[in-house]
């Protein structure tokens, strides 16, 4: 009962207590804060133009990448052949001796030395090109891919048709090759290479994955996919995106692969490389990347060899100024080794094909 | 000369056969080497270090989404029960954490009411924007609510207020001054954003949230430093996002002084006792107010006069203001930015470029069918900003007009449209703790005392 009496006290009465007056000192520390705040909102990068930030290490810099050592540059430029077309695309050569470019509504040919052989006019601009050789049913037959299938041509330039077997909408022919009785073509768009008999008769597909077989399949992230026969018979076909380059029967059987994805000299650097390569005669290699321009030549198991063109000498303009934007057009569009084992490049910057050959050979004699 | 021209065609045969094996043994052997990351994402090799391929998160389950609206709906049940019905504060409280935990920190703020209300604007303004179902109920739920229980989501609900109400623990009266003048800016704030969404220029109360950065335990420094300064200020200021920034507050606080319902401070009958005056945070306690002596009626019909006068003005005034605020407005389009940009390294004026430009230019689209674009969305501004000016002025407006009307009060109310329905000021009430039995027993004592001097 006296518990009772004491609880329930006057005084007693539970009151909370309430929210007080702001304070000077404390008005002062907040408004400090909510401008603090406030600048700290305001100096937001929306837009990152302030850069990421990053230390000097995580600068996108090619600066490394662009110098190559003079050691390893058994090649030199020996000649450069204009081509006179606004805009040039593909580059073959011609199994007896010369090559050919197409560009924009004609294929031109071109003999060793350079003179002009003979001038095709198409209708849009061949992506690639192939002329047969000896041991081809037609011998001196001109395959060029076009955008809406393969036009054969006579040695002399006349149109002998053009077949569409194996394309579809998707199809976008990147490179031709032909060997004996048989032509060749990678489809980038569908990422496959196409085997046709010399007549366009579609023979079969290479390159649909097939895990029960080992085949994974092309890697195509851009408009560069490759391929080349050699005279063993072996199909020879670039994975750009795997950066390497992978060998088939005719048949579509997966045989073995080389190559490696590096920024080092050694290996393919970038996305989709190599965009292009030839065989030379003795089964050696010769690719040519593009981004940053460099052309080199591998033995026959991949090994680097020497270098044929350093970007210096493909694209002056991207060591000079580090000016990206000019030099996003891709420097190379073809490489090719002549009948002497010359190795022809397709300067699309100079509109011309430049021709290189080794150091110390007949030429530096002269 | 003869036979080796047909034994030509045979030692090729024996070439290739032999160069066939040779790449079938090499084949073979690497018929085993499982298939590379690298195939399939192809890796910049920079430096030595090996950068982790990149595993984009998997698609959320839409279940997910669903979920948390009905969880919301759920809350907003209980919240009101809790505030209204049981009047709670302990359970508003709980529940507040709850909804941290779920909506803040495990949803990471997202998709969160007041984000949901530029979801609305853009499907308003761009018809091709397909709006989420799930988007749309994240912000009726929380107004419909509103409407009939005041600003229960605010209480318990808002992962955002949750936050600020867990932190203030040491709070303190704004100036009435102050508090009034701040509490203008979401009306604004709302009306940016609105602007800026139905625009497609960009979501700013997202980007500009102070709290997610929190959530969800990363983000931009400047972010994290703005979101540290709000939750540093809400332990003193009560509430400051709610009160001073959110645009959701701004259209809830209007939806509340409609609402059928609302909380109360006494649960029955206001003994005006003054014990609540001081007990709200968030200065959102009406006093009772008293009869204007006669003297001074004149003067007060003046100001209302002036208020009434001033408004129409005031909105003319942000109409023309809100026009020639257009093109700086528009700068926060990233079109406007990037017309302005690429125009400006046409002409020389800036060295290099920027990925924004950089990217535009790789698209091959013309110059002047970005700047024709850009006309586009400036024009669109102009309409917009004038919008944005009267809005202000309205606002402005409004707000003189309510300064200079003196209510009719006599009793301690909650501020309908301030009040977030948090409970604070329950116990406060004498009232209350006589339901709640803590002075029932004091009650008994005195009337029992009372008895016993009556009596002879």
């Amino acid at each position: 009962m006296a518990g009772k009496a004491r609880k329930v006290q006057r005084g007693e009465l539970h009151r909370p207590p309430g929210v007080g007056g702001m304070s000077g000192v404390l008005a002062l520390l907040l408004a400090a804060t909510a401008v603090i705040g406030l600048v700290a909102v305001l100096r937001v990068d929306n837009w990152g133009e302030r850069g990421s930030g990053l230390s000097e290490r995580f600068e996108f810099s090619f600066e490394e990448l662009l110098t190559v050592d003079p050691e390893l540059v058994g090649y030199r430029e020996t000649g450069q052949v204009e081509v006179p077309l606004s805009s040039v695309r593909a580059l073959a050569a011609v199994p007896g001796g010369g090559w050919l470019v197409s560009g924009e509504g004609a294929i031109l040919g071109f003999d060793a030395q350079g003179a002009s052989t003979v001038r095709i006019t198409v209708t849009g601009e061949p992506t690639c090109l192939a002329v047969a050789g000896e041991d081809h049913t037609y011998p001196g037959r001109i395959y060029a891919g076009m955008p809406s299938g393969v036009e054969r041509f006579a040695p002399g330039g006349e149109s002998q048709g053009m077949w569409t077997a194996g394309l579809d909408e998707n199809s976008r022919l990147t490179s031709l090759t032909v060997f004996e009785g048989s032509v060749l073509a990678a489809d980038a768009g569908n990422r496959v290479v196409l085997h046709w008999d010399a007549e366009g008769q579609l023979l079969s597909v290479i390159g649909r994955p097939d895990p029960s077989r080992n085949i994974r399949g092309f890697t195509v992230p851009s408009g560069f996919f490759d391929v080349a026969m050699f005279a063993d018979g072996v199909l020879r076909v670039a994975n750009p995106g795997a950066r390497r380059i992978e060998a088939y029967t005719l048949e579509g059987d997966f045989l073995g692969e080389w190559g490696e994805a590096s920024a080092a000299i050694e290996g393919f650097f970038g996305c989709c490389n190599p965009s292009h390569f030839a065989i030379l005669s003795d089964g050696r290699f010769v690719t040519a990347e593009k981004g940053i321009p460099r052309v080199k030549i591998y033995s026959e198991q991949g090994q680097l060899e020497t270098v044929v063109a350093t970007p210096e000498q493909l694209s002056p303009r991207l060591l000079a100024s580090r000016a990206f934007r000019e030099d996003q057009t891709t420097a190379v569009l073809g490489v090719a080794a002549d009948a002497a084992d010359r190795i022809l490049v397709l300067d699309a910057l100079q509109r011309s094909v430049r021709i290189f050959e080794p150091r110390g050979g007949s030429s530096d004699a002269t | 000369m003869v036979a080796r021209e047909r034994l030509a065609p045979l030692r090729g045969r024996i070439r290739r056969a032999s160069a066939l094996l040779s790449w079938a043994a090499w084949g073979t052997a690497l018929a085993a080497v499982p298939a590379r990351a690298s195939d399939i994402i192809p890796v910049p090799d920079f430096t030595d270090y090996r950068v982790p391929i990149s595993v984009p998160p998997a698609v959320e389950h839409p279940g997910w989404e669903w979920l948390s609206v009905l969880l919301l709906a759920l809350a907003l049940c209980l919240a009101s029960y809790l505030a209204l019905a049981r009047r709670s504060r302990r359970g508003v409280y709980a529940l507040t954490v709850a909804c941290l935990l779920w909506f803040g920190f495990f949803r990471e703020g997202c998709v969160c009411p007041i984000g949901a209300i530029q979801n609305v604007a853009l499907a308003l303004g761009d018809p091709g924007y397909a709006l989420p179902a799930s988007v749309l109920l994240f912000f009726l739920l929380p107004v419909v609510f509103t409407l009939f229980f005041g600003r229960t989501f605010c209480a318990a609900v808002c992962p955002l207020g949750a936050v600020q109400e867990v932190v203030a623990v040491r709070p303190v009266q704004v100036p009435r001054w102050l508090d009034h003048g701040l509490g203008l800016i979401p009306f604004f704030y709302l009306g940016l954003a609105l602007l800026y969404a139905a625009t497609a220029t960009g979501f700013v109360v997202c980007r500009y949230d102070p709290f997610v950065a929190i959530f969800r335990l990363s983000g931009n420094f400047n972010m994290l430093v703005f979101g540290a300064a709000v939750v540093l200020i809400g332990v003193f200021v009560g509430r400051p996002y709610c009160r001073y920034l959110c645009p959701l507050g701004a259209v809830l606080a209007v939806c509340s002084r409609a609402s059928k319902w609302h909380v109360r401070i006494a649960p029955t009958e206001c003994t005006r006792c003054r014990l609540c005056e001081s007990s709200c945070p968030y200065g959102a306690i009406e006093l009772p107010t008293r009869p204007l002596p006669s003297r001074m009626r004149p003067a007060a019909r003046t100001r209302l006069a002036t208020a009434l006068g001033l408004a129409p003005l005031l909105v003319l005034a942000g109409v023309l203001v809100g026009g020639l605020l257009a093109l700086p407005l528009a700068r926060l389009h990233p079109e406007d930015r990037l017309a302005e940009r690429v125009l400006r390294e046409d002409q020389g004026l800036v060295e290099g470029t920027t990925d924004a430009s950089e990217a535009f230019r790789n698209t091959g689209r013309p110059v002047e069918e970005l700047v024709a674009d850009v006309l586009a969305i400036r024009a669109g501004f102009r309409l917009g900003g004038r919008w944005l000016g009267a809005w202000m002025g309205l606002v402005v407006g409004l707000k003189l007009i309510a300064l200079t009307v003196r209510g009719k009060r006599e009793d301690y109310l909650p501020d309908r449209g301030r009040c977030v329905s948090c409970g604070r000021c329950y116990k406060y009430c004498p009232e209350e703790q006589m339901t709640l039995g803590d002075l029932r027993e004091q009650a008994e004592w005195e009337s029992a005392e009372t008895a016993e001097v009556a009596s002879p």
